[in-house]
This record gives C-alpha cells, sequence and structure tokens, in this order.
C-alpha cells in the first residue's frame, strides 16, 4: 500500500521522503512497482527518536508530497511524547504534506487524521509446471479510524501481484 | 572637473575589531601586533585612551595601565575586511570605487544627481549605509581624492568642498593633514610652513627644486591640484571575512556563534551586490598557529546566513577542530542565483537551498551515508541496493509521467544483513523454517530459483532461493548459500 502511495505521489513530480528506521526499503522491488527512484529521500535513521527528527526536518521544506515514517522494527514505540507526534501533525499541515506512518501497533495515536490497518487473508501460489511460483497477496483493508468523516465502507480486499520477474 | 567622495574611517583597526565583537564597543580595548605579553600596543580604542593607553606601550605595561582593558592581536584580514565591506557600500552609489590599502575607500559620484538630489544628500546616505554595516565612517565629497580625504577627516560626519572651492577649504588646515613624510615634515616646520595654505603659496618650482618629487606632489595637493586618478576595482569574486580572538574556543556552540556573525556580515555584503555564495572556505586558527581550511558547497548559490550556518555546522560536528580555536577566517566565492522555471503542470518541490540545508542536517542526524536517493544498482544481485546524493529532481521530467500502473504489487522488506535461519528438511522438502524473531511451519513453498553470477568479482554469489509462506502467516524470501551451504532470509513480502 505504501508503495502505491509512493507511486502516486512520484508520478506526479512530487517528492516523497521514506524515513525507513528497519532499514527494510528495497529499491529494485520499488522502482519495480513504478516508484520514481529520483523523486524519493530515502533516510536510515538508527533510532526511533531520529526517525522522528528526520521526519520534522523533512516537514520543515514545502514541496514534499509524502512523507512515509517506517517504525515497524520490531521495537515498541511507546516512548515517543505527544508532543512531538503534534509538532509533526502540525508541521504536516502548515505544508500541506501528507504522513504516513507505518507501525505494529497504534504509533500516532489520536494525532492520527486516518487509521488503516491490513490484514492479510491468503498468499497466492500458482502450480503450473514442476516448479510453483508465488503470484501474490491478498490482504483486508480496514478502515478503523477517519477524522474526515464516516467513510462508506470500512472494509475493503486488496490483492497484490508479483512482478513478471518475481523478484 | 571630476568628484570624488571619500569614506574614511578613524582607528579602522579599532572599528573593523568592533564591527566583528559589538560586545567590546564599551570596553577598554587595545590592538597589540601579537600574543605575547611584550607586543606592542598600535592602537587603542577611545575608551582605552582615555583610561591611559597610548601606542607604543606594551601589552603588559597596557594591563598595569588599565586593570580591565581587552588586549586583541591585530588581524591585517579583519582590517581588510572592513575596509572591503566599505567599498561593497560605496559600489551601491556607484560603479567606480576604489579601496586604498589604508582602508579608505573613494567613489567617483559624478553623476551622482541621477541618484540623489545633492551630493551632501549622497555622503549622508553612504555614512548612514556604512553605519548600518557596523563602520563609523566620515565621509568628504570634494574634486579630487586628496582634498575629499582630507574634508572626510576633518568633517567628523559629512562635509562638501563645493566645486572649485578647494584651495580656500585647504588653506586654513595644518599641514599634516597632508600626510608629509617626517623628514619632509621636519624641514617644512623648519620654514615655518604649519598650514597647508603656507604651502600652496610657495612657488612650486622651488618647492619642487628643495623637497623632490615628493615636496612638489605635496604643494600640488595643497593646492587642490590633485590629479591622481581612481584605481576601481573589479567585483569581487571571493569576499572574506576574519575574526581573531584573544583565547581559544573549544566547544562548538560559541564557536557557531561566532560563525553566526561572520556570515550574517557575509550576507549582507552579498546582498550589496546581488550576489550569493557558491563556495564557502573555512579556516580555524588554533593556538599552536596551524590553520585548517574547510570547505562547504551547498547545494545551490546562496546568500541566506541560517543555511550556510547549517552546513558549516554539519562539517564541523563531523569533522570537530581538534584542538582550541583562536582565530576564524571565512571565504566565500560569489556565484549568481539561479532563478528557476516554474512549470504550470507539475507541483513546486523545496528550494534547492532549503533541499540543501535539510539534507545537511539529516546527514548530521544518521550519518552522511545513510540520507540519499535509493538506487535500482544495475544487477542480477537479488538483494543489491544503494544510496546515492539527493540532487533536486524537479528540473527533469517524472518517470512516469505518461501512464501511472494502477494495480498494487507487492513490496519486500529487506533484511540488511539477511538473517541466519535453521532450516528442517524432510525428504528433500522443506519443512520447518526458524530465525530471530520468527519461525514456523512451511506452509506453501516456491522454488527454487538458482542464481549465480559476478563470478569475476571478489564476491560472487550462487544461491538457491524459496518464496516460503509459513505458519506465522508471513511469507518470507530465503535462500541456501551455494558456497557456504548456509540457509538465509532477505527479506519478507509485504
Amino acid at each position: 500500500m505504501t508503495c502505491v502511495l509512493l507511486r502516486a505521489v512520484t508520478a506526479r513530480g512530487a517528492l516523497a521522503a521514506c524515513i525507513d528506521l528497519p532499514d527494510v526499503f528495497d529499491p529494485a522491488h520499488a522502482a519495480r512497482a513504478g516508484i520514481d527512484l529520483a523523486h524519493v529521500l530515502w533516510i536510515r535513521p538508527r533510532t526511533t527518536r531520529d526517525a522522528l527528527q528526520a521526519a520534522e526536518y523533512v516537514l520543515e521544506n514545502e514541496g514534499f508530497g509524502l512523507v512515509v515514517v517506517d517504525l515497524d522494527d520490531g521495537r515498541a514505540t511507546g516512548t515517543v511524547p505527544a508532543s512531538r507526534w503534534m509538532r509533526l501533525t502540525r508541521a504536516a499541515a502548515q505544508t500541506r504534506t501528507a504522513i504516513v506512518t507505518l507501525g505494529r501497533e497504534n504509533v500516532a495515536g489520536t494525532f492520527a487524521m486516518v487509521r488503516i490497518e491490513l490484514q492479510r487473508h491468503a498468499a497466492a501460489f500458482e502450480s503450473v509446471g514442476p516448479c510453483p511460483s508465488f503470484t501474490g497477496i491478498t490482504a483486508a483493508v480496514h478502515l478503523r479510524k477517519c477524522k474526515l468523516g464516516a467513510p462508506p465502507t470500512t472494509r475493503v480486499a486488496m490483492t497484490a501481484a508479483v512482478g513478471a520477474l518475481g523478484w | 572637473m571630476a568628484r570624488i567622495a571619500c569614506a574614511w574611517v578613524p582607528e579602522l583597526a579599532v572599528a573593523a575589531l568592533m564591527r566583528t565583537r559589538p560586545e567590546l564597543r564599551d570596553a577598554s580595548v587595545a590592538i597589540a601586533d601579537g600574543r605575547a605579553a611584550h607586543s606592542v600596543v598600535i592602537a587603542a580604542s577611545a575608551t582605552a585612551r582615555a583610561a591611559g593607553i597610548c601606542d607604543g606601550m606594551t601589552a603588559a605595561q597596557a594591563r598595569v595601565v588599565c586593570d580591565d582593558v581587552v588586549v586583541v592581536p591585530y588581524s591585517a584580514e579583519t582590517v581588510h575586511a572592513a575596509g572591503a565591506a566599505l567599498a561593497d557600500v560605496a559600489a551601491t552609489l556607484g560603479p567606480r570605487v576604489e579601496l586604498s590599502d589604508d582602508g579608505t575607500v573613494y567613489l567617483d559620484c559624478e553623476g551622482s544627481a541621477a541618484l540623489c538630489a545633492s551630493e551632501t544628500e549622497l555622503a549622508t546616505i553612504l555614512a548612514a549605509r556604512a553605519q548600518r554595516h557596523g563602520l563609523a565612517a566620515c565621509v568628504g565629497v570634494a574634486a579630487s581624492k586628496a582634498a575629499a580625504r582630507i574634508a572626510a577627516r576633518e568633517s567628523g560626519g559629512v562635509r562638501v568642498v563645493a566645486r572649485a572651492e578647494e584651495p580656500a577649504f585647504l588653506a586654513p588646515l595644518a599641514i599634516d593633514l597632508l600626510d608629509p613624510d617626517a623628514d619632509t615634515r621636519a624641514t617644512l616646520t623648519s620654514w615655518g610652513v604649519t598650514r597647508i595654505g603656507d604651502l600652496a603659496r610657495l612657488p612650486a618650482g622651488e618647492v619642487a627644486h628643495r623637497l623632490g618629487p615628493a615636496g612638489a606632489l605635496l604643494a600640488r595637493r595643497a593646492r587642490g591640484e590633485d590629479d591622481e586618478i581612481l584605481r576601481c576595482r573589479a567585483t569581487p569574486t571571493t569576499l572574506v571575512e576574519a575574526i581573531t580572538l584573544e583565547y581559544g574556543i573549544d566547544r562548538l556552540e560559541p564557536l557557531l556563534f561566532l560563525l553566526r556573525r561572520l556570515l550574517d556580515q557575509l550576507a549582507s555584503r552579498l546582498a550589496l551586490h546581488g550576489l550569493a555564495c557558491g563556495a564557502l572556505d573555512v579556516t580555524l586558527e588554533h593556538e599552536r598557529g596551524a590553520a585548517y581550511p574547510r570547505r562547504v558547497v551547498p547545494a545551490a548559490p546562496t546568500a541566506d546566513a541560517k543555511v550556510l550556518l547549517v552546513l558549516v555546522r554539519t562539517h564541523l560536528e563531523r569533522q570537530p577542530a581538534d584542538d582550541a580555536v583562536t582565530g576564524l577566517r571565512i571565504a566565500a566565492a560569489t556565484a549568481r542565483v539561479r532563478t528557476t522555471q516554474l512549470d504550470l503542470f507539475r507541483s513546486n518541490g523545496p528550494s534547492a537551498v532549503a533541499l540543501a540545508a535539510t539534507i545537511a542536517r539529516l546527514a548530521a542526524l544518521c550519518g552522511p551515508e545513510r540520507v540519499g536517493r535509493p538506487v535500482d544498482v544495475d544487477s542480477h544481485r537479488p538483494d543489491a541496493a544503494a544510496v546515492t546524493g539527493f540532487t533536486d529532481p524537479t528540473t527533469s521530467p517524472p518517470a512516469h509521467s505518461n501512464g501511472v500502473p494502477t494495480d498494487a504489487r507487492v513490496a519486500l522488506r529487506a533484511f540488511r544483513p539477511p538473517v541466519a535461519l535453521e532450516v528442517f528438511e524432510s525428504a528433500g522438502r522443506l519443512e520447518y523454517v526458524r530465525g530471530r524473531g520468527f519461525g514456523g511451519r512451511v506452509v506453501h513453498l516456491a522454488g527454487p530459483w538458482r542464481l549465480r553470477g559476478e563470478w569475476w568479482t571478489a564476491d560472487p554469489y550462487d544461491r538457491e532461493y524459496y518464496d516460503v509462506e509459513l505458519t506465522d502467516g508471513a511469507l518470507y524470501r530465503i535462500f541456501r548459500d551455494g558456497r557456504t551451504r548456509q540457509w538465509l532470509a532477505d527479506g519478507m513480502y509485504d
């Protein structure tokens, strides 16, 4: 889903920042997913604090369309003070930049405008020939919270396919 | 007849020091020709002179005369920077400006009526602009350089000598204002010549016969006949600001405080020329006399002191000074401000200057190798990834401007470095996979795909890849290294 957002932002010529705490961003897959890497600023901080500080630095600039903050490194992020999120949301509102925070828990708390939960349903494998191949993932997308008004539906299914060459 | 404006700063060495260190304005300050106790005082502030300090004293004597005197070592670069700043100010009023070796600035103000209502107004503007840049300059306007200089020195503010009235203006003034050398002064005193008018009345040929060419030149100047031309300076390609301290700084914050001050002055001088800084050479002088130059190049020319400070700070944090700093010198290579053409149909990105500052701050926070643009490496190695310097891509069109793929693609969350696995096989089939933080029975399996490459390099790869779905619900990309026979996971599908 993050790939889809990054692709949409970079395709219209805007800049996107990917703050990658767990250091998991894969440029090859991203390029195959259609993300214009020239428009992506990849930042790999070492701590959650540095990740949020980096997000603040990026949000001081006008002109970034999207800031993805990936905090899903398996560590608890509950130690982030609420004032930090408040500053980030204010900066994002001032610069008209979208922030997407990735995590296994509700990291941004009450400061999030929208909270989306993705749940993997099934992985698709194709057994054509002697060697089966992995073809995609089906996931359920739940809209858990939306401060912008009641959504028409709160659950949709989404299927992601593997690229032509697999990985 | 030419009209020359002269801007002259009394006690330029002291004024230059006050310009860089305004906190000393009310203090007793003496400038010595070195750092040692026996170094000689060569200039002093009015407060220090009132306390009894005079030129020729040693620094130790000055401290005895006045307890709270601050003795600062002389810095030729600080003085020259003050003179250059004055010339920059003058250049805002006319293109023909001369900066003399002693820091006096001459401006050709012929035709200044186009800018100002009168020469007095021009001189007042020049003095006011100099004041805004921290220099209390006296301004004189006359038909020649010598007369204008004397008018400036005599004025205590602004003085305009009307056309053809130079002889009458000069006549009552002391002969010392012509700056004769010591021998000539002694000779003139022995003749009873103490006023400029006395010298002007002497026959020119006789004066030249007795005093030589220097005396003849002096006599011409006394009559207001100076025909010395302006040696106009070109628009500077490098602006220098410097500061010398009587103490050492070993921490970054106070150093940045001084750097900010120098950068502010540099930025204001750049603004006078309508130029920006293309590169910055920062030299830190240390107590032992060594100087360490550092070059900081902004991504785009900028005259914003804040941005330059961020870049310098980042550089200093990465490579801190290893000794106490006793002097700073900043040289800015001037560059024209680049204008960018906006696009009607695309969103505007951040300004190049602001982006450069942000990247510098991010590099300081995370490390320069951890910030940049991801690169899809031209390699068949599955875990190949690289990062390169981020430059503003808004000048080039986006790669997918003609059609964005709309389908969702599976992404891989890469494990860097790959995670070692324990894999249990049964009858040649993978049964159970266990790694750090995850593990489970294999539910679905795709593969193997064998990859071998880069055998011509020192780090070839030979791998057998599988995509596995485990009972923990996750999908991993795992491989067996053909050389070490070790199982590793290098990513998780998401």
